[in-house]
């Protein structure tokens, strides 16, 4: 915010030391209209403005405000504001502001329901004044131009938050001073006229990007982010019956922690995954889309072999390793895995990932493990972080079965740094007849491998003494 | 200036010297471009003269120490997490007393962080006030005339005089 700070020594000497409450000197009138325009602009708009009848000297004052907070659901002298009311106000100090640039300006728009273009007019307006940070929450549709928003070089931090079509014209965007990115509800789209349907989002500064329930619908979009420390995504189901699969292709050698949710209706091709040490995969398949069944496996293998250099994964799939049996065949070593949560997993695909986790020290199963053949575990051989690392196994979704038992009982037996299991029965063994104090003498009469192990057991409430 | 210097020595407004390290000097443009200054090479006597009071001064460069790791280095959220609790608590302190001259400071050292938080914190003592409750607080006189408040109370429907 560095256009906002102007030197003004000479006023700091006039100032003796003294304290605001005891010192009858009127300090704050005081000081300079930009550091008075820019202590408003952390006040919502109502109380910037009012400011101008506190004396003759506050009058314009607030003109010179850095930012401007509406928020149409404050509250105004113990009273809602009516939405015209609301309106006015809001057109009103627009057009009242100064020349000063424009630093902040939040629109947040929860109460009301407003004509398209009357939002549009107001971020228009907004944006044409070099705004640094924008942000917009408002639950409908607004009308935007993207040549408008992506023209705004001043942008450093945008946030928006709203049903909204940007339909990209041109084929490659450029903000030079985004740092900071959050979308929800945007639908990118190719314009129709144009002939290319690959975009290029350059960020050359942008640090953190995030995008929710988006729809991109476009053949491939390169994002290019040298900066970046922090990916997410989250995609809506798609809807649209185009067959082509779009592609995100993402430079981001810094990048460190990656997020990703949907139906992998979107290939998302890293170029230097190394580089990230967090990833969270979150996959929900629609099990109404036949055609995708075999696919998912695919999609699903490319996705996590990027991943070969992740310390944290998270990955939890809906309905996804029902079908998914070779999504986690063949995959890379996690070589420096470290912690691993699952929602859900088949045992051939849980055995797979522990072979190639070697440095695996935790191992979270929110969800337990599906059925899977008792001769699975007795043929197979240890995997290696049995031996060295693994010290930590919540083992959540505990049904008392006999798979689930067997799995309890191949850690215990093998691995031989194990700290603490702690098993978390499902909720609705509560309800049934199932004697819980003999099945955890079962568990704990298991040979254990790790002297030092314990064994803890909890419900959905906590752990049980 | 010699890459063996560590902390550089300035003086307040009131002559008095204080040590600030070269990582925390460079939160401040005005004292990055001394540092670039031949002012602070070895054999160099002079020391420049910062235009804030000794009670100011320290404050401002307790503020820079405290953030120079994470201003030099990309530093974890955890740490950013904390910083802004220690923030909230450098403005607790006895710093409400010397806040215009912090904000001041900030504004001619050209500390970003540090006059967002200065004019946060006077932003908060003004929100939810009642205008007659900012005048008091900040004695600001109220100036107008009967007819001219009665003018103003026209040009802003909503406003409350109270």
């Amino acid at each position: 915010m560095a256009s906002g700070l102007l030197i003004h020594n000479t006023t700091i000497d006039k100032l003796s030391l003294g304290k605001i409450v005891v010192d009858n000197r009127d300090l704050l009138s005081n000081l300079h209209d930009n550091i008075l325009g820019h202590i408003l602009s952390f006040l919502p708009a109502t109380e910037a403005v009012r400011t101008s009848v506190l004396s003759k000297r506050w009058i314009r004052v607030w003109r010179s405000i850095t930012g401007l907070q509406f928020d149409d659901s404050m509250l105004y002298s113990g009273k809602r504001t009516p939405k015209e009311h609301f309106i006015n106000y809001v057109n009103n100090t627009l057009s009242h502001l100064g020349d000063s640039s424009f630093l902040n300006f939040s629109l947040s728009l929860l109460r009301y329901l407003y004509d398209p273009s009357q939002i549009s007019a107001w971020i228009y307006f907004i944006l044409g004044r070099g705004v640094r940070n924008l942000r917009v929450h408002y639950a409908d549709k607004v009308l935007l131009s993207s040549c408008s928003l992506f023209n705004c070089s001043s942008l450093e931090h945008l946030v928006l938050q709203m049903r909204c079509t940007l339909s990209v014209t041109s084929s490659s965007v450029c903000l030079p001073n985004l740092q900071y990115l959050s979308f929800s509800g945007i639908r990118l789209v190719s314009d129709s006229s144009s002939d290319s349907k690959d975009l290029t989002l350059s960020f050359p500064v942008l640090k953190v990007f995030e995008a929710r329930g988006c729809e991109w619908s476009m053949q491939n979009v390169s994002i290019q982010v040298p900066q970046l420390q922090t990916f997410s995504i989250a995609f809506w189901s798609s809807l649209s019956n185009e067959s082509s699969r779009c592609s995100i292709n993402i430079y981001a050698p810094n990048l460190t922690d990656f997020s990703y949710e949907g139906d992998l209706e979107h290939e998302i091709i890293l170029s230097n995954p190394s580089s990230i040490h967090k990833a969270s995969v979150v996959i929900v398949f629609d099990e109404d889309r036949n055609d995708g069944m075999r696919e998912i496996d695919a999609w699903t293998h490319m996705l996590l072999r990027q991943f070969h250099k992740v310390e944290n994964l998270k990955l939890w799939f809906y309905k996804v390793p029902m079908h998914a049996k070779d999504a986690f065949a063949d995959l890379r070593a996690f070589g420096r895995l470290n912690y691993l949560q699952i929602n859900e997993v088949a045992g051939e695909a849980l055995l797979n990932l522990l072979h190639n986790s070697p440095m695996l020290k935790t191992l979270v199963l929110l969800h337990g493990v599906f059925k899977f053949n008792k001769d699975l575990l007795t043929s197979a051989s240890v995997p290696r972080c049995f031996h060295s690392c693994l010290k930590v196994f919540q083992f959540g979704g505990f049904n008392v079965h006999e798979h689930e038992l067997s799995l309890a009982k191949f850690v215990m037996g093998n691995a031989a740094k194990l700290e603490r299991m702690t098993i978390t029965t499902a909720f609705w063994l509560k309800y049934s007849n199932i004697n819980m104090e003999e099945v955890k003498e079962q568990l704990l009469s298991f040979p254990k491998c790790s002297t030092y192990a314990s064994l803890e057991f909890a419900d959905v409430n906590g752990l049980l003494r | 200036m010699s890459s063996s210097v560590e902390a550089i020595t300035v003086l307040s407004s009131d002559g008095d010297e204080f040590k600030i390290t070269v990582s925390a000097a460079k939160l401040s443009k005005p004292l990055n471009w001394m540092l670039e200054d031949v002012c602070f090479s070895d054999d160099c006597d002079e020391v420049p003269t910062i235009e804030v009071n000794s009670k100011t001064l320290v404050k401002v460069i307790e503020y820079c120490e405290k953030h120079a790791p994470r201003a030099n280095s990309g530093a974890s959220d955890s740490d950013a997490e904390e910083l802004k609790k220690w923030d909230i608590e450098f403005m607790k302190m006895d710093v409400k007393d010397i806040l215009f001259h912090i904000l001041m400071a900030a504004n001619y050292l050209h500390m970003e962080g540090l006059y967002d938080l200065a004019c946060q914190t006077a932003a908060d003592l003004m929100k939810g006030m009642t205008v007659s409750q900012i005048r008091k607080i900040f004695h600001i006189k109220n100036d107008f005339s009967s007819e001219e408040q009665e003018q103003l109370r026209r040009q802003h429907p909503g406003c409350s005089f109270d």
